[in-house]
């Protein structure tokens, strides 16, 4: 009964289909039972990787006329990707093949499905498909047998099984005698190894490995093989170690595990004596037969071995058994083989004599002392001293002189050969050459070239310099024959050692040759520790401490010092390691430095810590290049003024201290205010023989009194002449007749003008003269006082200085110094070359003010010719200039008034709350 | 090298040739293990020896003169077979009658008659080799063999047939090239 229905399934399905195929929807279910509309041959087959394949849907006859299935429907399909219909074929209306050229394209599962009313896809059948390699031929196939008891030998054999199959491949070690097979080895876990219980000797046994799978069988090539012949026999068992009536000989004995009817052995046994790791071994030709035991003869007496032993098959053939385990046996004692060392070391109080302990091989035995004979060898006649002692060494007080010092060691056996050593007096004889070291192999080795003379032996005395320990020394001797050796001490690396070759002859002793020497150099522990000594300019002297030895870790090669600026860079300078000192030069003043150092070794360097520096801004003796010149020109300024104050000290003097008129010598009776012409008169001439300042005022200025003017020098001045003579036009008026009037006031600038205002307010003296010439008698000379009383001339002009104030001094000198010309008298011609310009026009006048400054620059002269125009300028410009040597050009102005136009009047321009009012 | 090659070569080939003494030597010293094994767990007389026990094949030494290798060779192989049949039976009834207890007695039984089929299996190749050599000579139209290395030359005579002489082939011919006359009458006990 069909009860299937497209798109509605029933699954009953016997479980291992279940496991095996895929969900199929198309059914047929028939008493209870379903049945698939069709079937995939082959079933779920095993195919070779890169094979070809073709499958077969094959539709059941019974479904065709209910569901119009039919073989052109199929559709096949890997997983859920439709195969491509060009790999179909129709065999017949219910059979569709599909072909694979390559099954590496292939997948599971592989189904057949079809397309029910040509719409709708129904699974038909499916099958699984496994996709391998064949077995390779397993190749290297080897087999060992190894002894497990005295009846049980299993025989392990390995192989390489090949490559990856991708499928279930089973491997079995097949083995037969001649017509005599035997169950299969099937290997338990792995695939390229098996163990078969037990094998029979002597019979040859043919061993192949079969590997299998689905898709094939491969076998590898057969090993034919007696099995006696790859044993690997136990090792030899209860080794005993005994010692023999010799010193040098210890007997050991074993058991065999194998008998002797399976196999005949040979053996190898090794020794070595205790806490040595090198073994040594008996020669093998000695123990190549069959044996349970054997003596092993030239060993060391007294000395402790350790033994073993193993064992093979007597021709070689097979497999070395594992080492037994290791015995030990002591040979018996033997009295010394032979003295021991001695050297001394010599010391200012007393001569220890020390000798090395005997090697156990030389000791034969426990010594259980030592004879020391001590014989001076200058006096024959004094019978030798004899010690014994227990330890290596014995401090002996000697005098000055040669000894014979004699050691015999003794132990339980017997004594050893005497060893002898000669202490001379001093050690005269040749010294040895060349000392030099070489670290070669984790050892010092020491060489020396040896002297002329034949040299019994050689002592080299070594010992650890160090910061921290003394020097202890330790030595050995060596034969006389040999040019080099090895130190035997515990030879440290980065350790500095002194070592010391002495030469000992028949008859003395060579002196010692040194050298240091490192057995592995580093570099230093730490770098020197820099700073600076003297810091100038431009350089820096660096001083540094030597590294301790203890730091040193090596020889030190060099010294390297890097300094630097704080953004410059850094600059290496290498010194000498012999130096502590070093100059830095070329360095930049005021600057601050940084700078270290490095020692090296032939290992590399260290460095130290940083310092820091800075440079002097000035050099030595630049300070005093400055300061001393400064100081003897102020000393020569000083000087000068000192000089030139007491040259003009009766001119100071008369400043400081002015002379006051004694009144008892005044000849006020002689005043007459009616005759003051002739009082007047008198006194000026008196005062100015020459009487030429009754006519002009001038200002000269001594500096420029070398300059000569000529009429040519004069005439620039002309322009400005004129234009002098319209201002003074403008500013006549009362001030014009006396010398302290202001009509500059009308050219100079508003400073110039404040001047003039203050002077013409505070002074409140002046001496009117009248304009005329001394030939001619001038109407009337007024003196002006703060005191009612009249004054004498000379009264009053010693109050114009007294009374003046500070704003007013410097013009106040200058007249003074106008009237100091005539006291001091000392530029006469000036004087005549005044007279010259006085006899001159006003005009004129300028001029030589002008000219006297510009003597002392011509460009301010020319500056004064392109603003001839502006006399106010001019006159600023001169006045500026010539400070400290200032030209007062009113001086020079208010006098050119000819005597016509001069006013005759008393009256002073300004006058003084207090003042004196003119009568 | 050639001459130490050769050495070896030598050595092992009179190895080879010994082995069959050799087996017999082990399987001898065996039977003598198991008879004393035998003999503690049965009670019997502890002077037992293996020259008293019946079936263990014995060189017989008092022949050798009057008879060829291939008849000693061919007279050893009847003896061993009967041993191995008398050790097959012992195998069994020791089976039966020690059960689980007899065990290690049944091992050891085991291991002699698996050694006497190896010494059978071996003396069936020497027998092949015989027959090989036999048939060489008389095709080459030689009555004897020249060479000699410890070993004598084989006394030629009919040899049985051996159905599977590949073994023999695979082992002999390592040490006896192809041609050559050796024999190892060493073998025949």
């Amino acid at each position: 009964m069909l009860l299937q229905s497209l798109g509605s399934t029933t699954l009953v399905l016997p479980l291992k289909s279940l496991l095996i195929k895929m969900q199929f929807f198309f059914f047929l279910v028939s008493g209870g039972l379903v049945q698939s509309c069709g079937h995939i041959i082959p079933e779920s087959p095993v195919l070779a990787l890169g094979s070809n394949f073709t499958a077969l849907c094959i539709l059941n006859e019974s479904c065709l006329d209910f569901g119009n299935i039919y073989a052109n429907q199929i559709i096949w399909k890997i997983k859920n990707k439709v195969v491509p219909k060009e790999q179909y074929r129709e065999i017949n209306r219910t059979v569709s093949s599909v072909t694979f050229n390559d099954t590496s394209s292939l997948a599971t599962p592989l189904t057949c499905n079809i397309l029910a009313d040509g719409q709708i896809e129904q699974n038909i059948y499916g099958i699984t498909v496994t996709i391998g390699l064949p077995p390779e031929k397993p190749k290297n196939l080897s087999c060992i047998v190894h002894q497990k008891s005295r009846l049980r030998y299993p025989m392990t054999c390995t192989w390489n099984p090949g490559r990856h199959t991708f499928l279930d491949t089973h491997f079995r070690l097949k083995y037969r005698w001649p017509q005599e097979n035997f169950p299969d080895c099937i290997p338990k876990d792995v695939n390229n190894s098996c163990t078969i219980d037990d094998v029979q000797f002597f019979v040859n046994l043919e061993v192949w490995v079969e590997a299998a799978n689905a898709l094939g069988k491969a076998e590898s090539d057969p090993l034919v093989i007696d099995p006696i012949e790859i044993v690997k026999p136990l090792s030899p068992r209860n080794l005993s170690v005994n010692s023999g009536i010799l010193p040098t000989v210890l007997k050991l004995s074993w058991e065999n595990q194998i008998s002797i009817a399976v196999m005949k052995l040979k053996f190898n046994i090794r020794y070595r004596i205790i806490g040595d790791t090198n073994w040594m071994q008996v020669p093998p030709e000695d123990t190549a037969s069959p044996r349970t035991s054997f003596s092993v003869q030239g060993l060391r007496p007294y000395t402790e071995y350790v033994f073993s032993i193993r064992c093979m098959k007597e021709d070689g053939v097979g497999y070395w058994s594992d080492w037994s385990e290791e015995k030990t046996g002591v040979t018996t004692e033997d009295k010394p083989s032979k003295g021991p060392a001695i050297w001394r070391i010599i010391d200012a109080s007393c001569s220890p004599a020390s000798w090395t302990a005997l090697e156990p091989s030389e000791a034969s035995g426990v010594i259980l002392q030592y004879e020391v004979t001590v014989r001076a060898k200058s006096s024959l006649s004094s019978p030798p001293e004899k010690y014994n002692v227990s330890t290596t060494n014995l401090t002996l007080k000697l005098p000055n002189g040669t000894y014979e010092v004699t050691v015999i060691a003794h132990n339980r056996v017997g004594a050893s050969p005497p060893s002898v050593l000669l202490i001379p007096a001093s050690n005269t004889k040749a010294p040895v050459k060349n000392v030099r070291t070489l670290p070669k192999d984790g050892k010092l080795w020491v060489g020396w070239t040896a002297p002329n003379s034949y040299v019994l032996k050689y002592v080299i005395e070594w010992c650890l310099v160090s910061n921290s320990s003394d020097c202890t020394i330790e030595w050995q001797n060596e034969p006389g024959n040999i040019q080099g050796t090895y130190l035997k001490g515990d030879i440290k690396p980065f350790k500095c050692y002194l070592i010391t070759v002495y030469p000992l002859y028949a008859d003395g002793q060579g002196s010692g040759q040194s050298v240091k020497a490192y057995l592995q150099q580093d570099r230093p522990s730490k770098g020197p520790t820099v700073q600076t000594k003297k810091v100038g300019k431009a350089e820096a002297v660096l001083t540094w401490n030597h590294l301790t030895v203890d730091e040193q870790n090596g020889f030190i090669r060099s010294y390297t010092i890097f300094y630097k600026t704080i953004d410059g860079n850094e600059t290496a300078v290498t010194v000498d390691p012999s130096k502590t000192e070093y100059t830095l030069s070329s360095l930049t003043s005021d600057t601050l430095y940084t700078v270290r150092m490095m020692a090296y070794t032939d290992e590399g360097g260290r460095s130290g810590p940083d310092f820091t520096f800075t440079t002097q801004k000035f050099g030595k003796g630049e300070i005093e290049a400055i300061v001393v010149p400064v100081c003897l020109a102020f000393l020569l300024i000083v000087l000068l003024g000192v000089l030139f104050c007491f040259n003009k000290r009766d001119l100071i003097k008369k400043h400081i201290w002015p002379i006051v008129p004694d009144p008892s010598k005044s000849n006020i009776a002689q005043w007459s205010p009616q005759v003051p012409a002739k009082h007047n008169f008198s006194s000026k001439d008196q005062m100015y023989p020459e009487g030429s300042f009754t006519d002009v005022s001038v200002v000269e200025i001594e500096a420029d009194d070398k300059k000569s003017f000529s009429e040519q020098d004069l005439k620039p001045f002309d322009l400005l002449k004129k234009e002098k003579s319209t201002s003074e036009g403008h500013s006549s008026g009362i001030g014009g007749s006396s010398c302290m009037s202001s009509p500059r006031q009308s050219v100079s600038d508003s400073d110039e003008g404040e001047t003039t205002q203050n002077t013409s307010s505070t002074v409140q003296y002046s001496t009117v003269v009248l304009n005329g010439y001394r030939d001619q008698t001038p109407v009337q000379v007024f003196s002006r006082s703060e005191s009612t009383q009249p004054l004498l001339d000379s009264e009053e002009r010693s109050e114009d200085h007294a009374g003046g104030s500070d704003s007013t001094t410097q013009r106040q000198q200058y007249f003074k110094q106008n009237g100091g010309q005539d006291e001091t008298n000392t530029d006469r011609p000036c004087f005549e070359r005044t007279k010259q310009i006085t006899s001159a026009n006003e005009g004129d006048l300028v001029g030589f003010a002008q000219l006297q400054i510009s003597g002392q620059s011509s460009q301010l002269l020319g500056l004064g010719l392109e603003k001839n125009t502006q006399e106010a300028a001019l006159l600023g410009v001169l006045q500026t200039s010539t400070e400290g040597q200032t030209v007062r050009p009113e001086t020079v102005e208010g006098n050119p008034l000819s005597v016509d136009e001069m006013p005759k009047s008393y009256l002073p321009q300004t006058v003084r709350q207090g003042g004196y009012m003119p009568q | 090298m050639a001459a130490a090659d050769s050495s070896s070569v030598a050595l092992r080939r009179r190895d080879l040739c010994s082995r069959g003494i050799r087996l017999a030597g082990k399987m001898r010293s065996d039977v003598i293990d198991l008879l004393d094994t035998y003999v503690e767990r049965q009670g019997l007389d502890a002077s037992a020896s293996v020259a008293v026990v019946e079936g263990v094949p014995m060189a017989a030494v008092e022949h050798w003169d009057e008879q060829t290798g291939t008849q000693r060779l061919l007279e050893n192989l009847a003896a061993y077979r009967a041993f191995r049949a008398l050790l097959a039976q012992m195998l069994e009834e020791q089976r039966e009658q020690l059960g689980e207890a007899g065990a290690a007695l049944g091992r050891a039984l085991a291991a002699v008659l698996l050694q006497v089929t190896a010494w059978l299996a071996t003396a069936r190749c020497h027998l092949w080799r015989i027959e090989a050599v036999s048939g060489l000579s008389r095709r080459q139209g030689r009555s004897k063999g020249t060479e000699n290395y410890g070993l004598v030359k084989g006394v030629l005579g009919p040899a049985p047939q051996l159905q599977d002489a590949r073994l023999c082939r695979l082992h002999m011919d390592a040490f006896f090239p192809p041609g050559s006359h050796f024999l190892c009458i060493e073998f025949v006990l």
